[in-house]
């Protein structure tokens, strides 16, 4: 994945800018936060929530 | 009696930060910012102040770290979150350094996804840097508040490099510290 990326030095005020490839693990969140409570013993919740994050049609 | 900043005397006036950088990207490629020559010993706090947007028609996942000296292995920092989202209350610590973060799966085009953050940076007594982040997240009646304190488990002598990695968004940061 290609990114900015800027560098500043706060004591020369140089400043630099470049795209760079980077892996996709240093900007990608590994697993992602999925900010819901699920109840585990709500079948319905579970399938719902596979739908939802595409695992299951 | 009166009351106003004109009767603050005694250095408490809140004049001590500098605007130390100041930079913009634009979408939808990510972003990886380090500001060097930093001492936080010198300049005691630094604020870190961020926003961001993503493009709704590349990315539906916004997620933006804050890293220390350089050293860019999540497992090295731990974080405890506490998200406000409408009557929904969301805790939990786990070894990562963000301070926006949003996952939302779905197709596109994605959800317009906006935030800000503001972020304390500096350094207790036993040489462990800390974070503390309160963020205002997404849009309207969606909107939520995400609070992030972040420890990071390597002891240091000083802070010398902050950087800010953010995945595929348009965004803002601005960084504030610095006794004068």
């Amino acid at each position: 994945m290609k990114v900015l990326k800027i560098t500043f030095n706060a004591q020369t005020g140089e400043e630099t800018k470049e795209e760079v490839d980077v892996p996709d693990t240093i900007v990608t969140p590994s697993q992602p936060l999925q900010l819901q409570k699920i109840d585990l013993n709500n079948l319905a919740a579970l399938i719902e929530f596979a739908k939802k994050m595409g695992w299951v049609k | 009696m009166s009351f106003g900043i004109s009767t603050v005397t005694g250095g408490l006036a809140f004049k001590i930060l500098r605007e130390i950088y100041k930079t913009s990207w634009p979408g939808p490629s990510g972003v990886n910012i380090t500001i060097t020559g930093l001492s936080i010993k010198k300049d005691k706090l630094y604020i870190l102040r961020v926003t961001q947007r993503n493009d709704p028609n590349n990315v539906w996942t916004m997620i933006g770290r804050v890293f220390i000296n350089g050293d860019t292995n999540t497992a090295k920092y731990y974080i405890q979150y506490l998200v406000l989202d409408g009557t929904t209350i969301n805790a939990n610590r786990v070894n990562d350094t963000w301070v926006i973060n949003e996952g939302l799966p779905g197709t596109f085009p994605a959800p317009t996804i906006a935030g800000a953050a503001v972020i304390y940076i500096f350094i207790d007594p036993g040489g462990y840097a800390r974070i503390i982040s309160i963020a205002n997240m997404r849009e309207g009646s969606s909107m939520k508040v995400v609070i992030a304190a972040i420890f990071y488990t390597v002891a240091v002598t000083d802070i010398t490099s902050i950087s800010y990695i953010a995945s595929g968004s348009s965004g803002e940061l601005v960084l504030y510290g610095g006794m004068p």
